[in-house]
């Protein structure tokens, strides 16, 4: 145990190191200060080839429409964290998407909304959402732009109708500042949301040090990722560990008082019951509890669950069956790896958590 | 929500909008939309008869109108404009396209300048125009203008603007239903954009009716007894299909 707190000591150390060599800058937590991965508005030039270099697709996310500024940022930060705007004056974007769990939600299985209203799924991790182009567990959004009206509006999350957000913002003296010379209307508030929230970029774990030759995974830790490829790498491609675009049924059978169809309630086609957006599992160690539902508490749970089953891929996956096989063993193994995708830097960094 | 403007501030408005025309050797003509029952004008709120057996009040009544994909680049512009409904979207700002919100209760929205390049010779002008949204541009991030959500076009729990949105209620033989049809969708089998014919016109003219008879669309609501849609389906595709074909031009 201590050889493999050790290595991930080490891992983070790496990480550092990595971005200091790469030139990348970062993220100074201030609202005039550069953006980590950003210059000019994009994706830095440097920064991107590097990824690019690493495996990473191009980012979906078009940045001409919506350049990122650190002005935007920061008003993207405090309207995410500002529990004013939802309807009983408790509930914020943070509340449930907490940065030192890769925003998700670990207190419940399903997130709770204003007057504790429970929703019907559970809070997914945020991360890397410049290279993602459809939105919640059914893609119901295509834009992430947009993205931030579901949950303001949803009543059983913030409750809040469009005018009343545009009221406030415009009524507050705080925001007429954050504001600055930008009109207070709706679509900056949601560039801003967007904007923010793409500064959460994760490619600091111990995995992304591996692969940078920075440090050697333990025997366990590499007998796991050769499972996870094996077994579970066609829907949690790598390097973003997730597919953008697929949505899949891993077999679970419907939570009868939820009564959640997935993506069919969006498309309205039979074949996509049951059918989910694939998760990223980066930093999965902290984003428990597990699937749509929350219904799956440990990672030791998930690998069990799917260690002795066959799978039926989507379309866009090729069809057909997929067949996992995992003995007890190779499930810890797996479970190794999977922790090796934690990124502490991520987790820990202070300009993503709520602003003084 | 509708902006308020006095006379004078509407003149200097239409003056610069005609000088920026002129100075871009663009020719312009004002698209007047209306919507009937047959040749009846739909009035808000009142029970109005669309058959022997059916009658409606409509308490709302709102859409959308844009320039097709088609256009883009054409020369068609905006006006410079003299309400929120002659707007470009940020999206649209990228490839050129343009959208326009009616509004039954605000009958200035209703009026559409249309610009088109001024032409050398004789000919004629035709008029496109898609009902509803291209999918480039709902896909294309959030809008202003008139695309703003806060104007409540847009489904905030799922991507794309609502093309139609019609509340009130019908009565058929006698039994009254509340009527609220959100219509839109913009992706595969949902797709309800459509264009409407399109209609040439002289440069001479300054001035074209569009006229939005419901009739037939009302009757396939009664037909398919499906008075409440909210959301982008088959059958809201298929409404707007059918809004689309009963739109006619004249003079």
């Amino acid at each position: 145990m201590s050889r493999f707190t050790n290595s991930r000591f080490l891992g983070l150390i790496a990480g550092v190191v990595f971005f200091t060599i790469t030139g990348c800058i970062l993220f100074q937590g201030d609202a005039k200060g550069p953006i980590f991965g950003f210059s000019k508005g994009g994706l830095d030039p440097k920064f991107q080839r590097t990824l690019i270099g690493e495996g990473w697709p191009l980012p979906k996310y078009d940045f001409t429409q919506n350049p990122m500024d650190p002005e935007m940022v920061a008003l993207g930060r405090k309207l995410f964290y500002d529990v004013r705007l939802s309807s009983d004056g408790k509930v914020s974007c943070g509340g449930c998407h907490s940065s030192y769990t890769a925003f998700a939600h670990v207190d419940h299985p399903r997130s709770h909304g204003v007057l504790d209203r429970e929703g019907r799924r559970n809070a997914p991790a945020l991360m890397n959402l410049a290279w993602q182009s459809e939105f919640m567990w059914d893609g119901a959004i295509k834009h992430l732009d947009l993205q931030s009206l579901a949950p303001l509006t949803h009543r059983t999350e913030m409750n809040m109708s469009i005018d009343s957000i545009l009221l406030f913002l415009k009524s507050d003296p705080d925001y007429k500042r954050a504001f600055g010379r930008r009109e207070i209307s709706i679509p900056t508030m949601l560039k801003a949301f967007a904007q923010f929230e793409m500064t959460f970029i994760s490619l600091g774990s111990r995995y992304d040090s591996m692969k940078r030759k920075q440090v050697v995974f333990t025997d366990q830790e590499h007998r796991g990722y050769q499972l996870f490829q094996k077994n579970c790498g066609i829907c949690h491609s790598e390097p973003l560990f997730s597919k953008p675009g697929t949505f899949a049924s891993n077999g679970l059978l419907m939570d009868s008082l939820l009564h959640d169809k997935g993506r069919a309630e969006i498309s309205g086609k039979p074949e996509d019951e049951f059918l989910f957006k694939v998760p990223s599992l980066r930093n999965v160690e902290v984003t428990y509890p597990y699937m749509h539902d929350g219904r799956m508490k440990t990672l030791t749970e998930v690998v069990k669950y799917y260690s002795d089953r066959t799978l039926l891929l989507p379309k866009s996956l090729g069809g057909g069956q997929h067949v996992i096989a995992l003995n007890s063993k190779e499930r810890v193994d797996v479970v190794a790896f999977l922790m090796t995708l934690t990124d502490l830097g991520f987790l820990q960094n202070p300009s993503f958590q709520e602003p003084r | 929500m509708s902006v308020v403007l006095s006379r004078p501030a509407y003149f200097l408005l239409f003056l610069l909008s005609l000088i920026s025309v002129v100075a871009r050797g663009q020719s312009m003509v004002t698209i007047h939309h209306q919507v009937t029952l047959g040749d009846a004008k739909v009035v808000l709120g009142e029970w109005q008869k669309s058959d022997s057996n059916v009658s409606i009040r409509i308490d709302k009544l709102r859409w959308y109108v844009s320039l097709p994909p088609a256009n883009v680049g054409a020369g068609v512009e905006k006006s410079g404009g003299r309400h929120k409904n002659i707007a470009e979207s940020k999206s649209a700002g990228k490839t050129g396209s343009k959208a326009w919100l009616m509004d039954l209760s605000d009958s200035s929205s209703l009026d559409q300048i249309y610009l088109y390049p001024t032409l050398s010779g004789p000919g004629n002008i035709k008029i496109s125009l898609l009902f509803g949204i291209d999918s480039a541009i709902q896909m294309g991030g959030v809008g202003t203008g008139a695309l703003d959500p806060q104007l409540g076009m847009y489904w905030t729990w799922q991507t794309g603007y609502v093309q139609w949105k019609m509340e009130g209620a019908i009565r058929v033989n006698g039994i009254e239903h509340p009527l609220e049809l959100h219509l839109g969708g913009f992706d595969g089998a949902t797709k309800a954009q459509a264009m409407l014919s399109d209609y040439l016109i002289n440069p001479s003219m300054n001035s074209v009716i569009a006229q939005w008879d419901i009739s037939q669309f009302l009757a396939e609501v009664v037909r398919r007894k499906k008075f409440g849609v909210m959301s982008p389906s088959p059958i809201a595709r298929d409404y707007c299909r059918i809004i689309a074909s009963s739109v006619t031009f004249h003079k």
